[in-house]
C-alpha cells in the first residue's frame, strides 16, 4: 500500500513539475512574443513628400506677336525705256549693284531716227510759215479789193438810186434801172466774193496753223524723244538690275534696270489674325534678320493693313527701317516679335507649371489646384525665380502674392495633399 | 552472391571502378561548366512593339490592348505585363511552369498576333522571341577625349574581332549612337519659301531613289539598267534641288538647311572614370561557361593593351582558349587610336570563381576535419578507407553531373559540402561494422562480406530516406525552385555514389586492407597508434559510455519529464524566433563586386543638369577607398537582366560602379551602398528618385514591391501616394519610388473647324508637325551592318523649344502658310512616359529598400497589419498586389509544404518497411520538429538571419537526422528481439550506436565548420543553410541519444495502457494467459 501511494505521489509530483516547466516555457514565449521589436515607425507630417516650387511671380509684360515678312525698299523705281530704239552704249561700269545718281546716264540708244525725225518736222515748219506768209500777203491785198469793191457798190448802189430816182422822175429807162441795178448786184457779188476768199483765208490760216503746230509738236517730240535715248535714273540708288545688253533692240515701256534706295525700306510682317486687336501703330517692333537672329533692329509699327488675308489668315503691319544697306537690304527675309505698347502686370509661370489647363499651387503646406488659361507667351529669362526657363506664360487669372508654383506639376499632387514645399537650389532634407 | 560479396571476392574489376571513377571525375572537374546561379530555363516570351513617334497612350490603345485581349485566351500563358514607352514597348509573356514545349507555346503567341487585323499601319512589324535570361559576365569599356566616331568604330571593330571566338556570349552595345544623316531645315525657310517639310523629304527621296530600270537583252549580252541616286552623302544631298525655274534659278537642299553626318540626335553621355567611352557588355546566354567567355575577354584586352599573357597550369601544354583570345587581340589589323584605351570591369566571372575557390577551399578544410575526427575515432585504416570512399564518390558525382549537365555553382558546390559528412556517415557505418566482427575474430574476408550485408538495408534506407527529404526542394516554384532544383539531384547522385562504394568497394578494400594487417608485424608506428587506439577505446568505453549508460536510464525513468524539458526547450526556442531575437529575412542582401545606381530627374530634365547630378554620384562614388571604376549613362537606362535599352530619356541616368575584389575590401558591398548613400545625402538638388542595385548573378530585386493595379489611373496614383506615405513612416525604409513615370509635359493640337475652309485635315497637319519634330525618314542605306536613316526635321533649336512649336507655321493645300495657332487649338497636357499594364490592367509598381539588419518582410508585415485592410476596403476597384521579393516567397513558402509532406510521407513508407512497425518511425521522425531547437540557437549564437535557405537547411537536414535514428532503432529492435527488455535494449542500442552516432554528427558538422566560420561576406549567403544543418544536427544527436528512447518507452506505455484499457488486462497478463 505505502509503495502504491509513493508511486502515485511520485507519479503526481513529476506531473506538476513537468506541467510547471511546460508552463514557464510558454510563459517564456508569450514574453518573447510580446516584447518583440517591431519596426520603427515615425508620424506621417515628417514623411511629407517634397515638391519643388517658385515664389509667384507678377512683372509687367508686354504682350508679343511674331510674324514674318521680307523687307521692301519704299523707294524703287523700274526704269523704263519710253522709245523704241536699239542700245547703243551703256554707261562705263555700270553694273547691277553701282550706285547712281537722279539724272545719272545709264544707257544710251540710237537717236539717228528721232533726230531724221526733228528735221523733217522742221522742214515741214518752214514751209507751213511761207505759206502762212503768203496768206497774209493774199489776205492785205484782198482787204484792199474789198475796200474798192465796197466803194464800187456804194458807187453802184448810188446810180441805182439815182437811176431810180429817175425813173421816178421819168428820167431813165428801166433797162437803166435794171443795169444800174445789175451793176449793184455785181459789185455786191464782188464784195461777197472778195469776203468769201478773206474767210477762207482764215481756214487756211487756221489749217496751216494747225499744220504748225503739229509739225512744232513733231519736231518737239522728236527732240524728246532724242532727248529719251539718253536713259538716265530717276532717282539716287543702287542699281537692282541691269535688264539690257548694247545691241539689243528693245521697244518702248520695255524695262532697262531697277534703282532702288537702300535707305528707306519697310517691312511688311505678317501677323496671326487674332493678334489685330492688340496692335496698334506705333508698337515696338523687334526685327531680325533669318540668319542672324542675334542681331536685333528695333523700330515701331507704321501701317497697319486694314484687310486680312483669308488665305492664310493673317494680315500685315508695315513697319519701316532705315539701314546702312549693310543688314537690311530689300528682299531680306525677316521675322519680327510685335509687342504691345504698353506692358501689364501679369502673372507669370513657367510653361511647364501648366498642365491641362489647370495650375498647381501650395498654399500654407496643401496643394491646391487652379484652372489657369494662359493669355499669352513670354519669351524671357527670370533668373530670380532660380529657373533657367525661357518659356513662361501670362496668366489670365491672378495669384496670391504668398503662392508657391509648383514647377512640374503631376497627377499625384491633387488637391487637398500635404507636402513639403523646396525653392529651387534647396536639397532634400 | 550478395553485392559486398561481389566486391570482396573480385578486387580487381572494383578497383578499376575505383580508378575510372577517380579519373573520370578528375576530368570532369575541368570540364564542368561554371556559373554562380544555375542557369534558369526560359519561361517567357517577349513581344516587340515600335511604332515610331507614337506615345505611349497610343501604343496602349492602338496596339497593346488589343495584344493582351488576343494573348489572354492562351492555356500557356500565366501572365501579361506590358510596358510601354515612346514610340515602342514589349509585352513580357510568361507561362507557366508546366509547360514543355516553350517553343510551341511561342508560336502560338506569334500566330495569335499574326490574326490581328487592325493595327497601325505606321508601326513596325511585331517580333515575338523567346525571353532567354541572360547574365551580364563582363564588361568592356572604351575610352578616351576623342571624338565619338573613333570610339565607336574602335568599339564596333573590338566586337566584331570578339565574336569569332567560340564560345563568347552575346554582346550587347551601351552609350553608342547609330549614325544618321541630318537634314535640319531652317524654321524660316519654309515660311521663305512656301515649303513644308514633306515637300523636301519627297524631293530628297526621289532624287536618292535608286531603281532598277530592268534588262537590255542585246546580241551581246544582257546588260542590267539601273538608275542610281544621290551619293549618300551630305555634300550630295546639300545639292539636291528642291524648287527650279525655267530661267535656271534653282532651291537646292544647302539653301534651306543643314546637312551633316553626325549620330542620332539622342541625348546620351556616357563616362568611364571621367572620360568619355562606350561600353560592350558581354552576356551569358544558355549554356555557356562565364569563366571561360571572362578570361578571353580579359586576354583579348590584355594583347590590344600590349601587356604580356600569363599562361597558368597547364594551359603551357595546349592551346587554350585564353590563348587564342590573346592572339586575336595581338594580331588585330586595326591598331588602337590614340588616346583610346580598353578597359575590362564588372567582371561577374571573376567574383563568381572567388566564390568557388572559396567553397573549394572550405570543402577541403572541411575533408582534412573529417578525415582528422575518423583518424581520431577509429582506426587509421577505417579513416584512410572511408576517405577515399569519400573521393571515389564525389568523383563519381562531378562524372554524373557531367553528364547530366549540371553546373558547377554556388548550390551544386554546396550540396557536394553537405553530402560529404553524409558520404562519410555510409562508410563509417560499414567501416565500424566490419572492424567490430574482425576484433571479435572473424576472418577478415567474412567479417568484409557479412559486416556489410549485416547493415546493407539500414544503408540503404538511410540513403533512400535522404534523399527523399531532399526532394520537396524540386517542388519549389518560381526563381527560387529554379536555383534549388539541381541540390536534390546532386545529392542523389552523390548519395547513390556513396552506396556504391560502401557497399561494394569499401568493403573490399576493409577486407583485403585488414587481411594484410594481420598478416604484418606491428611497427613502432603501428604501435604508438594501438597505444593510442587502447587509450582512447578506454575512455569512450570504459568511460563515456557507461556515463552516458547512467544518464540515459535516469532519462528514460523520468521519460516524461525529459520529454516535457524537450518540448519547453523547443518552445522557448520558437519563442525565439517569434519574438524577432532571431531575425527571418526571405534572402539576405549577398555582397556583390558591382552597385548600379538608378537616378531620375523631374521629367523633362535636361540632359546636361542630369549628367551634373550623374557626376555628383559618380564622384562621391570615387571617394569611396573600396571602389575601383566608376560607369556612368547619361540619357538611357539598360535592364540588367537582358542588356536591352529600356528607357532613353534626359532625366535618368545609370551608374555603374564597380568595387575592388572582395580579397582587396574589409566591408561588404550593402556598407559600401550605405556610406554613397550618406555621402549624397542632401547634396542632390532637385532629383526624383534614386535606387542601389547589387549585382550579385542571383535572385535580387528590391527588399519591398507592392504593385497597385486597375484601369483608373487617378485612384490608383491615390492607392499609390497612400502606400508609400505608409512604407515613409517606417525609418528603415528609404529609396521608396515609383515607375509611374506621368509627368511627360505633351502639347495637344486639336483642329479648329475652320481649318477645314483652307484645305487642312487632322492627318496633312499631323503630318507636317510630326515630320517638323519627328522627322522624316526619306531614306535609308547600310554603311558597315548598320541602317542608317537620312532624316528630316526642322533645327533642333525650334525643335526643342516649345514657344517655338506653339508658333510654328503650317503651309495649307494652297501652298500659303498659316500661323498654326489660328487653325488648331494648342493645349498643354501631362501624360505617361512610360505605361506599365500587368494582367491586362494598368499597373504601378511601388519599391523601397530597408536598412541593413533589418527585415523587410517584418516592414511588410506590419504595413499589411495597420494598412491593408483599410486600402483594400477604401480602394476595392483596384488589386494590390505584393511582388518582387515577397511573390518569390510566398511562391516558394506555397509549394515547399506539399513537396515536404510527400517527402515525409515516403519517408513513413521506408521507416515503416524496415522497421516493420507503424508506431516506431513516428517516433523516429519525432527528431525533425525537434532539430529546429538547434537551428533556432545556432543562428543565435553564430548571430545571423534565419533565412530561406535555413529553412532549405532544415529540409535537408530532417534527411539526415533520420539516419542516426534509424540505425538505432534498427539495434533496438535487433536487441528486443533477442529476448532482452525494452529499456535494456533501448540502453544497449544506445551504448553501441553512441560512438558511430556521434561520430556522424560530428563529421557532418566539422564538414560544414569551415564554411560556418568564413568570415568573408562572399560565403555569407550559403552560411545559414549550414548553420541549420549543423546546429539541427547537434540538438538531434542529443534528442537521439537521451530523448528518442524516453519517447520509444511513452510510446510503448500508451499500447499499454491502451492494452489495458481495451481488455482490461496488462500485455503481461495477456502473454501469460496464452
Amino acid at each position: 500500500m505505502p509503495s502504491t501511494y509513493s508511486k502515485f505521489l511520485s507519479v503526481i509530483t513529476r506531473f506538476f513539475v513537468g506541467l510547471i516547466i511546460l508552463s514557464g516555457a510558454i510563459g517564456i514565449f508569450l514574453f518573447l512574443v510580446t516584447t518583440k521589436q517591431q519596426p520603427i515607425q515615425t508620424p506621417h507630417q515628417k514623411n511629407l513628400p517634397h515638391v519643388r516650387v517658385i515664389s509667384a511671380l507678377q512683372v509687367n509684360v508686354k504682350r508679343q506677336w511674331r510674324g514674318f515678312g521680307s523687307v521692301t525698299a519704299m523707294d524703287t523705281t523700274d526704269v523704263p525705256t519710253r522709245v523704241t530704239s536699239t542700245v547703243i552704249a551703256i554707261a562705263d561700269a555700270l553694273e547691277a549693284g553701282s550706285l547712281v545718281r537722279k539724272g545719272q546716264l545709264l544707257v544710251q540708244l540710237d537717236d539717228s531716227d528721232f533726230l531724221r525725225q526733228e528735221e523733217i518736222a522742221h522742214q515741214n515748219l518752214t514751209g507751213i510759215d511761207e505759206e502762212r506768209k503768203n496768206l497774209a500777203v493774199q489776205e492785205t491785198y484782198l482787204k484792199k479789193r474789198l475796200i474798192l469793191q465796197l466803194e464800187q457798190q456804194e458807187l453802184a448802189v448810188s446810180q441805182h438810186k439815182r437811176t431810180t430816182d429817175l425813173i421816178a422822175r421819168g428820167a431813165g429807162t428801166q433797162q437803166d434801172v435794171d443795169r444800174a441795178r445789175e451793176a449793184v448786184l455785181s459789185k455786191e457779188q464782188s464784195v461777197l466774193q472778195t469776203r468769201e476768199k478773206i474767210q477762207l483765208l482764215t481756214h487756211q490760216r487756221g489749217q496751216l496753223n494747225a499744220q504748225h503746230q503739229a509739225q512744232a509738236s513733231a519736231l518737239r517730240r522728236a527732240g524728246e524723244d532724242v532727248s529719251r535715248c539718253q536713259i538716265i535714273s530717276l532717282i539716287d540708288g543702287i542699281l537692282e538690275s541691269l535688264d539690257v545688253e548694247v545691241g539689243e533692240h528693245v521697244t518702248s515701256g520695255r524695262r532697262i534696270g531697277r534703282v532702288v534706295n537702300p535707305t528707306q525700306m519697310e517691312v511688311q510682317l505678317k501677323l496671326p489674325a487674332s493678334a489685330r486687336a492688340s496692335v496698334q501703330v506705333g508698337d515696338e517692333v523687334v526685327l531680325s534678320a533669318v540668319g542672324e537672329e542675334d542681331h536685333l533692329t528695333h523700330t515701331t509699327i507704321s501701317r497697319i493693313s486694314p484687310v486680312d488675308d483669308p488665305d492664310m489668315r493673317t494680315f500685315n503691319v508695315y513697319v519701316e527701317l532705315r539701314s546702312n544697306g549693310k543688314r537690311w537690304v530689300p528682299g531680306r527675309f525677316a521675322q519680327g516679335v510685335v509687342k504691345a505698347a504698353e506692358p501689364t502686370a501679369h502673372w507669370l509661370v513657367p510653361g511647364r507649371s501648366i498642365a491641362a489647363d489647370r495650375l498647381t499651387l501650395v498654399r500654407q503646406g496643401v496643394i491646391v489646384t487652379l484652372g489657369a488659361k494662359s493669355d499669352f507667351l513670354v519669351r524671357q529669362a527670370y533668373p530670380q525665380t532660380g529657373l533657367s526657363d525661357t518659356n513662361w506664360t501670362a496668366l489670365k487669372i491672378a495669384l496670391l502674392p504668398e503662392d508657391l508654383v509648383v514647377i512640374t506639376p503631376s497627377r499625384t499632387l491633387t488637391d487637398g495633399k500635404k507636402v513639403r514645399p523646396m525653392l529651387v537650389g534647396e536639397n532634400l532634407p | 552472391m550478395s553485392i559486398p560479396g561481389f566486391g570482396v571476392r573480385k578486387p580487381v574489376p572494383v578497383n578499376l571502378l575505383m580508378i575510372s571513377f577517380l579519373l573520370a571525375g578528375l576530368v570532369s572537374l575541368f570540364f564542368l561548366r561554371r556559373e554562380f546561379f544555375p542557369e534558369t530555363g526560359p519561361d517567357t516570351a517577349t513581344v516587340s512593339l515600335v511604332y515610331p513617334g507614337a506615345t505611349p497612350l497610343e501604343l496602349e490603345e492602338s496596339m497593346a490592348i488589343k495584344i493582351e485581349d488576343a494573348l489572354a485566351d492562351l492555356e500557356d500563358v500565366k501572365e501579361i505585363r506590358t510596358s510601354l514607352n515612346e514610340g515602342g514597348g514589349s509585352i513580357t509573356v510568361e507561362f507557366h511552369e508546366s509547360v514543355q514545349d516553350i517553343d510551341k507555346a511561342v508560336d502560338d503567341v506569334e500566330r495569335e498576333i499574326d490574326r490581328l487585323q487592325d493595327l497601325p499601319q505606321e508601326a513596325e512589324k511585331i517580333t515575338v522571341q523567346l525571353f532567354e535570361p541572360m547574365l551580364p559576365v563582363i564588361r568592356l569599356s572604351v575610352l578616351g577625349n576623342v571624338e565619338e566616331s573613333i570610339l565607336k568604330n574602335t568599339i564596333y571593330g573590338i566586337r566584331e574581332e570578339l565574336k569569332t571566338l567560340p564560345g563568347m556570349g552575346q554582346m550587347v552595345y551601351s552609350g553608342v549612337r547609330n549614325y544618321e544623316l541630318r537634314v535640319n531645315v531652317h524654321r524660316t525657310s519654309l515660311l521663305e519659301h512656301g515649303l513644308s517639310l514633306p515637300i523636301i523629304a519627297d524631293s530628297i527621296r526621289q532624287w536618292m531613289a535608286e531603281v532598277p530600270g530592268g534588262m537590255v537583252r542585246s546580241n551581246t549580252g544582257n546588260v542590267k539598267v539601273r538608275t542610281t541616286g544621290v551619293v549618300e552623302r551630305a555634300a550630295a544631298i546639300r545639292q539636291i534641288v528642291i524648287r527650279s525655274t525655267p530661267q535656271g534659278q534653282s532651291l537646292r537642299v544647302g539653301d534651306i538647311a543643314t546637312v551633316h553626318e553626325s549620330f542620332v540626335d539622342v541625348d546620351l553621355i556616357t563616362r568611364f572614370n571621367g572620360q568619355p567611352s562606350m561600353g560592350l557588355t558581354v552576356f551569358k546566354r544558355g549554356k555557356q561557361d562565364i569563366v571561360k567567355m571572362a578570361e578571353m575577354v580579359r586576354a583579348y584586352v590584355d594583347a590590344r593593351q600590349n601587356r604580356p599573357l600569363h599562361l597558368q597550369g597547364i594551359e603551357r601544354f595546349y592551346h587554350s582558349h585564353r590563348a587564342k583570345a590573346y592572339e586575336l587581340g595581338r594580331d588585330s589589323p586595326l591598331p588602337l587610336p590614340p588616346g583610346v584605351t580598353i578597359q575590362t570591369n564588372s567582371d561577374l566571372a571573376r567574383f563568381v570563381e572567388g566564390r568557388l575557390d572559396l567553397l573549394t577551399r572550405n570543402a577541403l578544410q572541411g575533408g582534412i576535419l573529417v578525415f582528422a575526427t575518423l583518424f581520431l575515432f577509429l582506426n587509421w585504416r577505417a579513416a584512410f578507407w572511408v576517405f577515399i570512399g569519400l573521393s571515389t564518390a564525389l568523383a563519381g558525382t562531378l562524372v554524373i553531373m557531367m553528364v547530366l549537365g549540371i553546373t558547377m555553382n554556388l548550390l551544386t558546390m554546396f550540396g557536394l559540402i553537405v553530402v560529404m559528412g553524409l558520404l562519410v556517415d555510409d562508410g563509417i557505418v560499414v567501416s565500424e561494422n566490419i572492424q567490430k566482427r574482425f576484433e571479435r575474430g572473424e576472418p577478415a574476408l567474412v567479417a568484409a562480406q557479412k559486416g556489410a550485408e549485416q547493415v546493407f538495408w539500414p544503408v540503404v534506407a538511410t540513403v533512400l530516406t535522404t534523399i527523399v527529404t531532399f526532394l520537396p526542394l524540386r517542388f519549389i516554384q518560381g526563381r527560387m525552385g529554379d536555383l534549388m532544383g539541381a541540390l536534390p539531384v546532386v545529392v542523389a547522385c552523390a548519395l547513390f555514389m556513396s552506396l556504391v562504394e560502401s557497399l561494394l568497394i569499401l568493403p573490399c578494400h576493409m577486407g583485403h586492407s585488414l587481411e594484410a594487417h594481420s598478416k604484418d608485424k606491428l611497427t613502432r608506428v603501428g604501435q604508438t597508434l594501438r597505444r593510442y587506439e587502447q587509450w582512447r577505446d578506454y575512455w569512450i568505453f570504459d568511460r563515456i559510455v557507461p556515463a552516458y549508460s547512467v544518464v540515459v536510464r535516469r532519462c528514460i525513468t523520468h521519460r516524461y519529464l525529459t520529454l516535457a524539458c524537450a518540448l519547453a526547450v523547443l518552445t522557448v526556442s520558437i519563442g525565439m524566433v517569434q519574438g524577432g531575437r532571431v531575425k527571418y529575412i526571405y534572402l539576405p542582401n549577398s555582397d556583390s563586386e558591382t552597385i548600379v545606381i538608378n537616378a531620375k530627374m523631374p521629367i523633362g530634365t535636361s540632359i546636361q543638369k542630369t549628367a551634373h547630378i550623374a557626376d555628383l554620384i559618380a564622384k562621391a562614388a570615387r571617394a569611396q577607398p573600396q571602389v575601383n571604376n566608376v560607369d556612368s549613362v547619361v540619357g538611357e537606362r539598360a535592364n540588367l537582366n537582358t542588356g536591352q535599352v529600356t528607357g532613353a530619356a534626359s532625366h535618368i541616368t545609370q551608374i555603374f560602379i564597380e568595387l575592388k575584389p572582395v580579397e582587396e575590401r574589409a566591408i561588404e558591398s550593402s556598407k559600401i551602398t550605405q556610406n554613397i548613400r550618406d555621402a549624397l545625402e542632401n547634396k542632390l538638388p532637385d532629383i526624383d528618385s534614386i535606387s542601389y542595385t547589387a549585382i550579385t548573378g542571383g535572385p535580387g530585386g528590391a527588399d519591398i514591391t507592392v504593385s497597385v493595379r486597375g484601369n483608373n489611373m487617378h485612384r490608383m496614383n491615390q492607392l499609390v501616394e497612400e502606400i508609400k506615405t505608409g512604407f515613409g513612416e517606417f525609418q528603415a525604409v528609404y529609396d521608396i519610388s515609383d515607375n509611374n513615370d506621368l509627368g511627360q509635359r505633351e502639347l495637344q493640337l486639336a483642329l479648329k473647324p475652320s481649318a477645314a475652309a483652307l484645305g487642312f485635315t487632322t492627318a496633312s497637319v499631323a503630318q507636317q508637325v510630326r515630320g517638323m519634330l519627328y522627322g522624316i525618314d526619306t531614306h535609308v542605306f547600310t554603311e558597315r551592318t548598320e541602317d542608317i536613316n537620312v532624316r528630316v526635321r526642322l533645327d533642333a533649336k525650334t525643335r526643342n523649344d516649345l514657344q517655338e512649336i506653339q508658333q510654328l507655321w503650317i503651309l495649307s493645300p494652297q501652298g500659303k502658310s498659316v500661323p498654326l495657332s489660328q487653325i488648331a487649338d494648342i493645349t498643354d497636357g501631362l501624360t505617361y512616359s512610360t505605361i506599365h499594364r500587368t494582367a491586362r490592367k494598368r499597373s504601378i509598381s511601388i519599391t523601397a529598400d530597408v536598412a541593413p539588419n533589418t527585415s523587410p518582410e517584418s516592414i511588410v508585415s506590419e504595413f499589411k497589419k495597420k494598412n491593408l485592410d483599410l486600402l483594400t476596403a477604401k480602394y476595392s476597384d483596384l488589386e494590390i498586389v505584393f511582388g518582387g521579393r515577397q511573390d518569390r516567397e510566398k511562391r516558394a513558402f506555397q509549394s515547399l509544404p506539399y513537396g515536404m509532406m510527400v517527402a515525409f510521407v515516403l519517408v513513413y513508407v521506408i521507416l515503416a518497411w524496415l522497421f516493420g512497425s507503424y508506431t516506431q518511425p513516428i517516433a523516429v521522425m519525432l527528431a525533425i520538429p525537434f532539430s529546429l531547437v538547434g537551428l533556432i540557437w545556432g543562428h543565435w549564437v553564430l548571430n545571423y538571419e534565419i533565412t530561406f535557405l535555413s529553412i532549405i537547411g532544415f529540409v535537408a537536414l530532417s534527411g539526415i537526422v533520420v539516419n542516426d535514428s534509424l540505425i538505432l532503432i534498427e539495434f533496438f529492435n535487433k536487441h528486443r528481439s533477442q529476448g532482452h527488455s525494452t529499456e535494456d535494449s533501448l540502453v544497449e542500442a544506445g551504448k553501441r550506436r553512441l560512438r558511430p552516432i556521434v561520430l556522424t554528427t560530428l563529421t557532418t558538422v566539422l564538414g560544414l565548420l569551415p564554411l560556418m566560420l568564413e568570415r568573408s561576406f562572399q560565403a555569407k549567403f550559403m552560411i545559414p543553410m549550414a548553420i541549420s544543418i549543423s546546429g539541427g544536427l547537434l540538438s538531434a544527436t542529443f534528442l537521439i541519444l537521451l530523448v528518442l528512447p524516453c519517447v520509444i518507452l511513452i510510446i510503448e506505455d500508451i499500447k499499454a495502457g491502451f492494452t489495458y484499457c481495451w481488455h482490461g488486462k496488462t500485455r503481461a497478463e495477456r502473454e501469460a494467459m496464452h
